[in-house]
């Protein structure tokens, strides 16, 4: 039973930031925060409904960099023309995120703020070096992606913050890639691996409790046991600890070979 | 249902005596462990209650158990269950274990042991969450318990 | 006995028509549709958006009804399953397609199929087998076997069949 609660509807920023700052707790899609409040596992007193705050939604670019708001739908992002081309990676994983009701509800702020372990898209980001921007009536903040998850659903996040957008480099990006092993509806496994003229990233994710990532100057840098031995996966229906890290050398080797092609 | 077993022990220098009295003072062990709340003695080495509180991003746990000491043998072994449920979910929590306090030339081995089980929604949720996390209180527990008896 | 939630009224189209309601805060759309508004073809059934079978089109969009706001349709327009046939009853040819090509038993995921599908034809009015199989991932059936379902969306689209009569 969904325990009283009461509703606003933001259309700015400025609505929702008031709204944030005095308890209300945002939500866009809902596709977790409803589904939580359905269970009893949280109970807010008040709801802020984002979907109309457009300030929140959209693509923008610039030469050497591409913004996605918070309260943008995975499927707009999949779909958008500037972020099949020059973030293809981004486009792919927004287009298999879940399953199409999941990427029409669900957003790209919703899914890192909610920080599921076995989240796609939060990988991508941090293998892409995303600047995620934040707001509150006192002030703006940026948190780069690799440091926003410290915990299963722990961000950082104040509770009368908003995330406002993701900040995405594109100026010299050489490879981008996303391999993914998923037989329920959540991801296993998730690899990342984008190389940029200063240096590669290779983010693995949904594996383990947090994303865990490395940095090397060449592809040649990353070692696939190395990567796997490092995550401490959970185990559940899904798979065991072990088989869960031979995906990870498996889907990391895949990711390499596939660089070692370009960058010869 | 998610659940666990543990087995862990630790040797120190106190006596079997030294460490008993610590280890079933429960109000200054309620101290080591962050998610436990108020602890409160109904009937010393028989009966318990404790509060437990604990956060996870949105998730809230709040649970009230119910300890009850099965067996008991003054100053080697004592053995309780604590069950309780969550406040907002309902979600039951089970929890058998034990301590051993054997003597080892001069020293004391301190031993815990048992068993948990998470059952309801929360298990289905975050099965491996709740494992990780009741390993993180054990550890907690632990190298606290072993501070305490340097 | 008084409701222990405040309501709010609710104005949006479904299927072409102007409808409202007032309904306590936490309804979620499925329950607004099936108990408030007499129309019951969208279905409950895992209650946790994995299985599609309560599966509405809002704004044209594929959403999970039953983890849906009641109240977040406001103003918009959504189609549900009972907006496929024609006002006169005559099915779509993709209802057709799918009695033709036996892709139902019980019928029960079948509302969360054909809004599904109805969803993928407005996007891509040509679908290959593939396409309609990864479109397909967030719903379940336990009878038919999929493939059934696929050769319906696939013989539907053939006939150049975008949607539904109703809006």
């Amino acid at each position: 039973m969904i325990t009283r609660f009461e509703h606003q509807r933001a259309t700015t920023v400025e609505q929702a930031l008031a709204a944030v700052a005095s308890g209300a707790v945002p939500y866009v899609g809902g596709t977790e925060l409803l589904a939580a409040m359905k269970l009893g596992l949280t109970a807010p007193e008040r709801l802020v409904d984002l979907k109309q705050v457009g300030e929140l939604r959209g693509v923008r670019s610039d030469d050497d960099s591409i913004t996605i708001g918070a309260a943008t739908p995975h499927a707009e992002v999949a779909a958008s023309l500037i972020v099949r081309e020059r973030l293809p990676m981004l486009a792919n994983v927004t287009s298999v995120i879940g399953n199409p009701r999941v990427r029409w509800q669900g957003t790209v702020g919703g899914n890192l703020c909610f920080a599921e372990p076995r989240s796609d898209l939060i990988p991508a980001l941090i293998a892409l070096r995303a600047r995620l921007r934040l707001r509150s009536q006192e002030g703006g903040r940026g948190v780069d992606m690799e440091s926003f998850v410290s915990a299963p659903f722990t961000v950082d996040r104040r509770d009368d913050e908003l995330l406002v957008d993701v900040v995405i480099p594109t100026g010299d990006l050489l490879f981008q890639q996303y391999h993914r092993l998923q037989i329920m509806e959540r991801p296993t496994v998730g690899v990342a691996l984008v190389g940029a003229a200063t240096g590669w990233r290779l983010c693995v994710g949904a594996a383990g409790y947090i994303p865990s990532w490395h940095d090397a100057p060449t592809p040649g840098g990353f070692d696939a046991d190395a990567v796997a031995d490092a995550i401490e996966p959970m185990e559940d229906a899904a798979g065991a600890a072990d088989y869960k890290r031979d995906l990870v050398r498996t889907l990391v080797s895949r990711a390499l070979s596939g660089a070692r092609k370009v960058d010869s | 249902m998610t659940s666990g077993s543990f087995e862990r022990q630790f040797e120190t220098l106190r006596t079997a005596e030294e460490c008993w009295a610590v280890l079933t003072d429960v109000d200054r062990m309620a101290g080591w462990v962050g998610i436990v709340g108020q602890v409160i003695t109904r009937t010393p080495l028989v009966a318990y209650g404790a509060s437990l509180e604990d956060r996870m991003g949105p998730f809230r746990l709040r649970a009230d158990l119910d300890i009850r000491v099965t067996e008991r043998e003054v100053p080697a072994r004592i053995r309780f269950r604590a069950s309780g449920q969550d406040r907002q979910v309902g979600s039951r929590l089970t929890v058998d274990a034990g301590m051993q306090l054997v003597p080892n030339a001069g020293r004391t081995i301190v031993r815990f042991d048992g068993t948990y089980s998470v059952e309801g929604r929360v298990a289905t949720l975050g099965g491996p969450m709740i494992r990780h996390k009741a390993d993180a209180i054990l550890d907690q527990f632990l190298s606290r318990a072993e501070e305490e008896l340097r | 006995m008084t409701s222990p939630y405040q309501s709010r009224r609710v104005q949006f189209t479904l299927n072409g028509r102007s409808v409202a309601s007032v309904v306590p805060l936490p309804t979620m759309l499925v329950e607004l549709l099936r108990d408030h508004l007499g129309h019951s073809g969208t279905k409950v059934s895992c209650d946790t958006q994995v299985c599609g079978a309560c599966t509405v089109l809002v704004d044209g969009h594929p959403v999970s009804a039953c983890t849906y706001l009641a109240i977040d349709v406001d103003d918009a327009s959504v189609q549900s399953v009972e907006g496929l046939a024609a006002p006169d009853g005559s099915l779509s040819p993709l209802q057709q397609a799918f009695i033709d090509e036996f892709a139902l038993q019980c019928g029960f995921c079948t509302p969360g199929f054909l809004m599904m599908a109805t969803a993928l034809l407005q996007e891509n009015a040509s679908p290959t087998r593939r396409e309609i199989v990864e479109y397909f991932e967030g719903n379940i059936c336990r009878c038919s076997g999929y493939r059934p379902i696929v050769q319906a969306v696939l013989s539907a689209a053939g006939h150049g069949a975008e949607g539904g009569h109703g809006e």
